[in-house]
Formats: C-alpha cells, sequence, structure tokens
C-alpha cells in the first residue's frame, strides 16, 4: 500500500518536472527571431509622468520616446542628433543651432526651431531636475534662447567653449508643443519623435512599459527591435536573476554587488570606468591638522590604504586606482599604481621622517552612507599609527562646512575622463582648497596644459599634472567605479560600452 | 412545532432562519466596518502633510500654482463636502485619479488586483491543502511521521518568506531555469500555462510558511477533536474509524482551520509588497509602495479601501463557513 503510494507520488513528480521542463524549453524556440527585447531598469522612469526633464541619468528609457538635440558619444562627448550643424560665435557666448527637417512627434506635429526653443524656455522651472545646469548659477546658465533666420541661437550667461557639453542625457531630448501645454499632459502620456512610441496595452505604471517601434521614425533603421519592453525591477539581486534565467535580455547593473555572480552564471557584461573616488585633503596648510601641511604625512596616508581590500570589501566591482586619471584616457599612468599603491612600511618611514613616528590623531566628518568606507579607511590608517575619528554629521550644512573646519574628506565617483577641469575647477580653485594653498608642481603643469597646442603635448601635460596632484597629494585617489551593463549573451550580440559613454545607446543593442 | 410539519424539517427552518439572521448581521458589520475605514483613509490622508497641489507640481514649485492646482481640486473645501464628494464618486464607480499622472485610479488597481488576489488566493489553498493534510497526517499516524512533520512545519514556520522566495528562484530558476525569476503573465497573453509558471514560485515563497502554520493548526486541533467526547461515542457506536477521522473530527477540527486560513489569506493579500519586489510583479503591494513614496493621496486612499473590502469580505465568508461547520456560533 505504502509502496504504491509511494510510486504514485514519485510518478506525479517526474510528470511535473517534465512538464515544468517543457514549459521552460518553450522560449528558447521562439528565441529564433527575436524581435522584442526585454529591458530591465532598477527604476521606475515614469514615477512623476513622462517629462524627461524630471528625471537624471534615465537616459537609457527616455530615448526610446524622445529625440535628443545631440546625442552621447565616446570619451564623454555628443554628437548631432536633430541638431544638423551648430557654430559658436568667437567669443563664445552665442551658440546657434540648425534643426533637422522633417521629424515628426507621436502627436503628428513637426519638430520646429520654435518648438526647440519652448523646451529650452522651460529651464527656470525648478521642478525640471534635468535643466539645472541652464538656470541662474549653472554650469551652462543660458541668458536667452532665440530663433534666428530659422536657426536656435543661444546666449550663454558667460562664455562656452564646450557648449555641445551641456546637451548630454535628458538635457538634449525635446518635448512637442502640444505636450508643454500643461503638466499634468506630459504627466500621462510621452510627447516625443524618438524612435518607439509608448503602447496603452502591456504598460502597468513602475512595473512594466511596453513601447512598439516608429516606424516613420528619420532614423528608424538604427534600431533593432520592433518591440521593447521595459520592466522595473527595483530589487539589484532580482534583476540579475532576471537576466541569468531569461526574462530580461539586457539591463544596465544597478548594484555591483551582483557582477561577481552575472560572471558566474555567464551573463553578458560590459562595462566602462571613468569615476575615480578620491581623499581630498581640504587642509594643506595645517590649520585644523598640523601634520598634513607636511606633504610627506600627507603621502603616507596614500601608501597606508590597501586599495585592493577596499575595494574587495566595500566596492566590488570596482577597480583600485592611484590615478587621478580614468584608465585609457589620456593622462593615465600605470606607473603611479607601483608608486603610490599600498607600502605600510614607506608609509611609516614617511610618517618618521616628518617627525610622526608615534602617528597622530585627527577627526572627519561623515554622512551616515560614508561611515562604512571611513570606517574600513580608518582601519587601514591605525596599522601605520593615525588614529581617524568619523563624527556622523547632524546635517547637510555641516557635511559642507567640513571643507573649512575638517583635515580631508572622501569625494566618490568623480567623472574623471578629462581631468583638467576639476582639477582646475574645484582642486585649485574650487571648494577643496578653501584655504588657496598653492602648488608650484600643479601650477606648472596646469601651466605646460595651457601651453600645449598638439593631442600629444596634451596628454604629455595631463600625465604631469596627474603625477603632480598625487605626489603632491592633494588628492589620494582610491578606486575607479565601473558602470556595467548585462545582457543575455544567447539573444544579444555583445555590447559596446564606448569610454566615456554613461550607458550604451539603444541603437547599439542587437539581436544575434 | 407548526403544524403540519415534521419535526426535522421545522428544525431545518429555525437553522435557516437563524443563519439568514446570522448573515444579515455579519453583512451590516462588514458594511460599517468599511464605510468606518474610509472616513479614517480620507482623515489620515487629509492630517498628512503636503497637498496634491505640491505633490503634483513638484518642490520647487510657486505657493500661488500650489494654491491654485489644490483650489481646482477642490483640496481647499471642507473635510466633509470632499468625504462627500469622494464617495459620491466612488458609489458611481469611480476611485478619482492618481495626481501624480492623472490616470483613472480604478483602471490600473483593477489591473493589479488580479495579481495580487491570485497570487494569495493560490497561496492560501496550497497551503490549506498541503498544511491539512500534513496535519492530519501528524495526528492521525503520531509516532516518528508525527515528529518528524512537527519539526519540518516548525522549521518552515520560522522562515521568511523573502528568504524561501530567494532560495527557491535560486535553484529553480537559476540554477535549474525551470521557472522564471521575475515577472507576471497574464492568461490572455501567457495562456493558463504561461500565467501558472510566472506565479510557481512566488506562491510557493508564500505558501511553504503558510502552509507550516496551517499543518500546526490542523495537528492540534485533530488531536483534540480525536479525543472528543462525541468522537468517542462514535467510536463506542461501532462508526468505522476511517469515517470517524475524515468525517467528523475532521469536520470538528475544521473551524479553527478555516480561522487561520481566513487570517492567512488577509496577510497574503495585504502584505504582498514583499513578494511583488522580489518577484516583480505587478500586484496591489507595488502600487501601494509606489503611490505612498511618491505621496499620491488618492491612490493610497483607493488602496486602503480595496484593502479594508478585502478584509472584511474575507472575514466575512470565514465567519459564515465557521457558522456553516459550527452551529453554536450561529446562535452566539
Amino acid at each position: 500500500m505504502i509502496r504504491t503510494a509511494t510510486r504514485r507520488w514519485v510518478a506525479a513528480v517526474a510528470a511535473l518536472a517534465l512538464g515544468l521542463s517543457l514549459a521552460a524549453a518553450a522560449p528558447a524556440s521562439a528565441a529564433v527571431k527575436m524581435t522584442t527585447l526585454n529591458y530591465g531598469i532598477a527604476y521606475d522612469p515614469a514615477a512623476k509622468g513622462y517629462d524627461p526633464m524630471k528625471t537624471n541619468g534615465q537616459r537609457g528609457f527616455w530615448e526610446a520616446l524622445y529625440d535628443g538635440l545631440f546625442i552621447d558619444s565616446a570619451n564623454g562627448k555628443v554628437k548631432p542628433s536633430l541638431v544638423t550643424s551648430f557654430s559658436s560665435s568667437a567669443d563664445n557666448l552665442k551658440f546657434s543651432m540648425a534643426i533637422r527637417r522633417g521629424v515628426k512627434f507621436s502627436d503628428g506635429s513637426s519638430l520646429t526651431p520654435e518648438v526647440v526653443k519652448m523646451n529650452l524656455d522651460r529651464r527656470n522651472d525648478t521642478t525640471l531636475t534635468a535643466y539645472g545646469a541652464f538656470r541662474k548659477g549653472g554650469s551652462y546658465e543660458i541668458a536667452s534662447v532665440d530663433v534666428v533666420n530659422g536657426n536656435v541661437v543661444i546666449t550663454w550667461a558667460k562664455p562656452q567653449t564646450d557648449p555641445t557639453g551641456a546637451f548630454t542625457n535628458e538635457t538634449a531630448l525635446i518635448v512637442s508643443a502640444l505636450g508643454l501645454g500643461s503638466p499634468q499632459i506630459l504627466a500621462s502620456a510621452p510627447y516625443g519623435s524618438g524612435p518607439y512610441n509608448l503602447q496603452r496595452a502591456g504598460t502597468i505604471k513602475g512595473n512594466q512599459y511596453t513601447l512598439v517601434k516608429n516606424r516613420k521614425h528619420w532614423n528608424a533603421r538604427a534600431y533593432a527591435f520592433t518591440k521593447i519592453v521595459y520592466r522595473t525591477i527595483l530589487n539589484s539581486q532580482a534583476l540579475a536573476n532576471a537576466v541569468v534565467s531569461g526574462q530580461v535580455d539586457y539591463a544596465l547593473v544597478d548594484d555591483n554587488k551582483t557582477v561577481a555572480f552575472l560572471k558566474a552564471r555567464r551573463a553578458g557584461l560590459s562595462s566602462t570606468g571613468g569615476k575615480i573616488s578620491m581623499l581630498l585633503f581640504w587642509d594643506k596648510l595645517g590649520k585644523n591638522v598640523p601634520a598634513f601641511k607636511d606633504v610627506r604625512v600627507r603621502q603616507a596616508i596614500g601608501l597606508a590604504i590597501n586599495r585592493a581590500a577596499y575595494v574587495n570589501a566595500l566596492h566590488k566591482g570596482d577597480e583600485p586606482t592611484a590615478n587621478m586619471v580614468a584608465k585609457g584616457f589620456p593622462g593615465y599612468l600605470p606607473s603611479l599604481d607601483k608608486t603610490w599603491g599600498y607600502n605600510p612600511s614607506k608609509a611609516r618611514q614617511l610618517l618618521a621622517d616628518a617627525g610622526y613616528a608615534n602617528g597622530f590623531t585627527f577627526s572627519v566628518t561623515t554622512s551616515a552612507d560614508a561611515v562604512p568606507d571611513y570606517a574600513f579607511l580608518a582601519k587601514q590608517l591605525s596599522a601605520v599609527g593615525i588614529t581617524m575619528q568619523p563624527k556622523v554629521a547632524a546635517s547637510t550644512d555641516e557635511i559642507f562646512a567640513a571643507v573649512m573646519t575638517d583635515g580631508l574628506g572622501l569625494l566618490p565617483g568623480v567623472t574623471m575622463t578629462d581631468p583638467f577641469g576639476f582639477i582646475i575647477g574645484v582642486l585649485v580653485n574650487g571648494f577643496a582648497n578653501m584655504q588657496k594653498a598653492q602648488s608650484p608642481e600643479i601650477a606648472g603643469a596646469l601651466g605646460q596644459y595651457f601651453a600645449a597646442q598638439t593631442a600629444g603635448a596634451k596628454k604629455a601635460a595631463l600625465e604631469n599634472l596627474n603625477t603632480a596632484v598625487v605626489t603632491q597629494a592633494w588628492a589620494i585617489p582610491l578606486l575607479e567605479g565601473r558602470t556595467y551593463v548585462t545582457f543575455n549573451a544567447k539573444r544579444i550580440k555583445p555590447v559596446v560600452f564606448e569610454q566615456g559613454v554613461s550607458q550604451p545607446r539603444l541603437a547599439t543593442i542587437k539581436p544575434l | 412545532m407548526a403544524a403540519g410539519r415534521s419535526l426535522p424539517a421545522a428544525i431545518r427552518l429555525i437553522q435557516r432562519g437563524t443563519m439568514l439572521r446570522y448573515i444579515g448581521r455579519r453583512l451590516l458589520i462588514a458594511i460599517g466596518t468599511v464605510f468606518t475605514s474610509s472616513i479614517i483613509s480620507f482623515l489620515l490622508v487629509h492630517a498628512t502633510k503636503g497637498s496634491p497641489g505640491a505633490v503634483a507640481l513638484g518642490m520647487g514649485a510657486l505657493p500661488s500654482d500650489i494654491g491654485k492646482f489644490n483650489q481646482s481640486v477642490g483640496w481647499n473645501d471642507p473635510w466633509v463636502t470632499q468625504y462627500l464628494r469622494w464617495l459620491g464618486h466612488l458609489l458611481h464607480g469611480s476611485l478619482g485619479e492618481s495626481i501624480i499622472d492623472s490616470r483613472p485610479i480604478l483602471d490600473d488597481l483593477l489591473a493589479r488586483l488580479p495579481v495580487t488576489a491570485s497570487m494569495a488566493f493560490s497561496a492560501t489553498i496550497l497551503s490549506a491543502v498541503v498544511g491539512v493534510l500534513l496535519g492530519v497526517a501528524a495526528a492521525v499516524r503520531g509516532g516518528f511521521v508525527d515528529r518528524a512533520i512537527s519539526v519540518v512545519s516548525g522549521v518552515s514556520f520560522s522562515l521568511p518568506a523573502f528568504w524561501v522566495g530567494i532560495v527557491l528562484v535560486y535553484f529553480l530558476a537559476i540554477v535549474h531555469p525551470l521557472l522564471p525569476a521575475t515577472g507576471y503573465v497574464s492568461p490572455m497573453d501567457g495562456g493558463i500555462g504561461g500565467w501558472a509558471r510566472s506565479l510557481t514560485l512566488p506562491v510557493l515563497a508564500l505558501a511553504i510558511v503558510g502552509a507550516a502554520g496551517v499543518a500546526r493548526t490542523a495537528r492540534a486541533s485533530m488531536l483534540d477533536a480525536i479525543q472528543a467526547e462525541h468522537i468517542r461515542t462514535l467510536r463506542a457506536m461501532g462508526t468505522p474509524e476511517w469515517r470517524i477521522r475524515y468525517v467528523h473530527a475532521l469536520r470538528f477540527a475544521s473551524v479553527p482551520v478555516v480561522a487561520v486560513l481566513g487570517m492567512q489569506f488577509v496577510l497574503l493579500f495585504s502584505g504582498s509588497v514583499v513578494a511583488e519586489q522580489l518577484f516583480a510583479l505587478p500586484g496591489l503591494g507595488q502600487a501601494s509602495a509606489a503611490a505612498a513614496s511618491s505621496h499620491d493621496f488618492p491612490v493610497v486612499q483607493a488602496i486602503v479601501l480595496i484593502a479594508t473590502t478585502v478584509v472584511v469580505v474575507t472575514n466575512l465568508v470565514i465567519d459564515l463557513a465557521i457558522g456553516m461547520l459550527d452551529p453554536k456560533v450561529r446562535v452566539a
């Protein structure tokens, strides 16, 4: 009796397993002709409606629905898209753009220079976070926008040597005149001219957005899929699971902790670097922490940190570095990693030479988020006799005030594909040098860069600049953050992640 | 006794009358509960800091624009007026519009309701079947079977559903790709097979913990039932053992089990946020989390109303089921 019952159970389980296996095999046969891209995203792109200007860094979704004046390109640059040609005035105060003709929005209206002006004239609406750089005090503050002889002419508040740099990510995207009618209109539907249109059927807000190809798009042939289903999976591990188990074909990795899992499961991975996290010395004159006046002490702090262990403990997927410049970009020097990498005995020696053989104590102000980082770094410094005491700030103001009251601070994720702007704007003349400290080495390298006329000369100047900042220990680079995309390698061609691009463009995602 | 009627028929009539009165009483209480909860949720929403204008127009909006928006949606009207207006819309089948993107709330929630409901129903039914089978087997067989089931159900009961979900995903979707790790397929899009596949892992994750609770309750009540006086009487009268166990004792033991299942369904329905996030299911839990984080007042209010209605209806069904199983309850 028991045996019969057992046999029945075994047979039932076997039948269930067979059924599940057959059912699981079904999608594989459907993969022969791949027309739908299941695109995983770890955020709800339309949480605030369909106005792309209300978001930042969500181009992966918006570029399907909206065309941009420019699109992101390699090395952090942009190239024209809705703009066909552009020029700047001799004084770099005016920027003129010719707009592509024949472009239609999803509501049937046409793109005109006047519509572009209407878009840019929304810049003072503070709810539009993407337009922050265009507002008063922004890095690309616009004084006025006019339509002159059929071209859009932007007048900058101050000269802009690289005006196209203003049009990265969402800021370049253009909404139709009807969509701009009122916030409520754009809240309920997208009004763009992009290569895809939103399909109501198959769209569940906050979970899934189904887009179908706009066959009348001026560049429709560049886009491989007839349908894209954006699946919102807020949990980063669930997103990785969805890629591995085949529900998602492509996704931007939200948390680098899942990278090891994706590698182990043989999911396709592509990544780019470019963002350096570093310790910055606010106090180089020794006003708050006397020891920091001595360059040997600052150098010793850099040498005392085991960056590989730091990355392994807290920033899996990123790469340790002692360079101020991202790997592969002009100015990057592998030798700096060797010279200024982890070397505790040299750190102790430098401290002894500077008169701090018994170490010293200082405190740092931190946000709650950065406590694990500071705790790890404090443990590393304690090995060479330095006591760093992190204290959690009670307010954001206190964190900002730390540049005046503390000795150093942690600055995460600074784009360092071209370090010149950061070094001159932040490190020398910005908030990282409120004490107006001076360094002949850094000033000399900056002068060399200004004088450089050729690409080779600029590269040499950037190498000197990189070396000067690291050697003078105005900053201690710790790691280079990496941004990953993952994909189903059985369905998607290897994705090209151009250096300096925040994420691969939709048109570069192709089926096998 | 009514003239011309046999005694059993009269008893049935009296019983039917008692049952009808019982149903009527429970229905009135249910309606009152939903009504009261709608007032409380309305008041809570209005007691919260902020306004629809501030939410819809964003942090940087001018106070004058926020004021105009609030005026346009009647936010400045007296609370009683606003509540009666909301109630009027509700009676006409409208839950209003989202202040974030102006979409009709009812349409959105009706699209999500089947996801949460099918997950909660399936998990409840599965945990009922498995739990009752295990609980009865433990009580009836005793010995090693009882100890084994008690240990396994004790361990399973202490496991968090999300952890069970992660383990199931790892083994059944990642290591052995038999089932999808995330997503929901409606029966219209993927057929019954696709729908069942998409729900299998979340339902299993919820049912494993649920079945353990049911098994423990079923075992305890079955043991009580087997030792009850009327069961001993039946045994003395020579009623077959299988009939005693699986008809009389099981019916007697089912009252607490049904109560536990009712509670479980309510918990699964109202607490589906974690499972829906883990498996990326477009259910009410996901909608409530999104609405709460974006301060979408009307959506929050609508979800509270739906959740309350589900709780009240479930309690009503459970009360009626228990009333049918145990006549003493009807009279009480």
